[in-house]
Parts: C-alpha cells; structure tokens; sequence
C-alpha cells in the first residue's frame, strides 16, 4: 500500500497534501482500513435536525478531543434510508463514525443497536487506546436511534391530542 | 454526570492526586503479583498513562482523562471502560457495568493467568 501511494505522490507535480498525510499514516502503523475511512470518508455532512424522519445523535465533548455528530434519515417502515456524521476528534474517531454511517444504512433502527464498538474496532484494527472511538460511535448511534424515536413518539402523541379535539 | 464529576473533586490538582495514586497502586501491586511468577509482561506508567502488556492478549491501556475527571480504561478482554471516582467509598466505578477498577483489572489478570491468586485491590 505504500509503494501505491508514494507512487500516487511522485506522479503530481505538485504532492497532494491528502496522499502525503495518508503516506505518513500508513509509516505511522495505521491499517489501511482506517486509512481509506480517513482518506475518503463515507457521508460526511449534514441531514436536516428539524425532519421529523431525521435522528440526530451528539456525543462526545470537545475537551475530551472528540465529537461525533451522527445523524440517520428512517423511513415508515422503520428502516434508515441516509446517514450523514460530521466528527472532530483523530483519524480513528472519523473512520469509526464513517463507517458507522455505512453499517446503519439499510438497517431497522431496533437492528443498528446491536451494532458494538468491538465490531468497528475490529474492522478498522484500532489499537488500545483508540478503542475508545469506537465506542463513541456506538453510542452516536444509538444517541440517533433514541432522538429518532423521541421525535416520533412526540408526533403520535400531538396526532392524537388533536383527534380528540376534533371529535 | 460530568458537572458532579468535575465538582467531586474541588481542583484539578486534587484529581491528579487521587488519579496517579490509583495508577500508582496498580502498577506496583501488578509488579508484586507477576514478578515473583516468572511471567512474562511488561508494565508502564509514564505521563498518566499506564501500559500493561500480558501476552499472548494484548495490551491493556489505564489513562488519565482530565477533562471530565475520569480514568479510562482499554482492554483486549473487556473494551474500553470509563471509571468515576466515587468519594465515599473511595473507589473507582465503571460507568457500564459498575465493578469498581480493583476488582475488573484482578478479574482479568485472573483470567489471563489463573495460576495468580486475585487480590483484595482497593481501587
């Protein structure tokens, strides 16, 4: 993997700034799986909080070096259609969040909450101390998952206030 | 759960104390327990953080987590785990599954060598 990139680098006339991190990544130990999560993450961005389809979980503080934003798009059948993260925090707190957003679309809410940080920590190799990140995503997740479902229930209630009203 | 944290200890000063005692202790009562055995692991503790290696499982990290008052906690066995200290009884509690930090590294040094006997570790 490194003969690749360096081989990416050498062929711009100008070093890409992104290939040259990567490069020091790859010297640094990090496994290729972080790297490509770091490199090119998946669903960065934003979704709109005020969507009522739209769950947005925060997690983390800045003093502590990490903050994961993580959001899910649910349709009526209970199943993510989106997911979008936006974290501040290292390469292994972004790859975690990344994919994340990658393992929750597709899935039912109820199904994204059996998703553990040992499973991300495994697919990426975090070392130790980054197993820390990994949790955090888990809990993004989940922190998603729950604002979601406040939102909804909040929905059915007001729906239901209102029938009554009318009747 | 983090303001009470941080108001738990008056200065950030008193934190590192009770905090780099705790390591303190580990790694001494850890040396004590492993070193007379023959076995072979390798134990660190430099700048709030603690590093012990006990192969063939891997490396458990123990560090300092200053903003919100805690020490955290990596294993190979159990994850990452985060502990508060709890002045009244004077030990550290994880905030998943509420073992104090005595008991869950004495657990897991027991499961990796069961040839050591558990200790009563304080912490």
């Amino acid at each position: 993997m490194l003969s690749i990139l360096t081989t990416r680098v050498a062929s711009r006339n100008v070093a890409s700034p992104v290939g040259m991190a990567a490069a020091r990544l790859i010297r640094r130990g990090y496994h290729e799986n972080i790297v490509e999560h770091y490199e090119n993450p998946r669903n960065v961005g934003s979704l709109d909080k005020n969507d009522k389809s739209v769950g947005t979980g925060l997690v983390g503080a800045p003093a502590c070096g990490d903050v994961m934003k993580l959001q899910i798009k649910v349709d009526e059948n209970g199943i993510i259609t989106e997911s979008k993260f936006k974290t501040f925090g290292c390469g292994s707190a972004i790859a975690s969040s990344s994919v994340a957003t990658e393992w929750v679309k597709g899935k039912s809410v109820d199904e994204v909450l059996s998703i553990k940080n040992s499973d991300i920590a495994s697919h990426l190799k975090l070392p130790p101390v980054k197993l820390h990140c990994s949790m955090l995503a888990e809990d993004a997740i989940k922190a998603a998952v729950k604002d979601w479902k406040e939102k909804s229930a909040a929905g059915v209630k007001v729906d239901v206030k209102q029938e009554k009203v009318a009747a | 759960m983090q303001h009470n944290q941080i108001r738990l200890f008056e200065t950030e000063a008193e934190f590192h104390n009770v905090a780099d005692e705790a390591l303190e202790t580990i790694q001494d009562t850890v040396d004590e327990m492993l070193e007379p055995k023959n076995i072979d692991y390798e134990i660190n503790l430099a700048s709030g953080v603690l590093t012990l290696k006990m192969r063939p499982h891997g490396t458990w990290v123990l560090n300092k987590q200053t903003p919100n008052r805690q020490i955290w906690w990596s294993s190979p066995l159990s994850g990452p785990k985060r502990f508060e200290f709890d002045p009244k009884d004077k030990l550290w509690f994880s905030t998943k599954d509420g073992l104090n930090l005595g008991r869950t590294l004495m657990q897991e040094i027991h499961h990796v060598y069961p040839e050591v006997t558990k200790r009563d570790l304080e912490l």
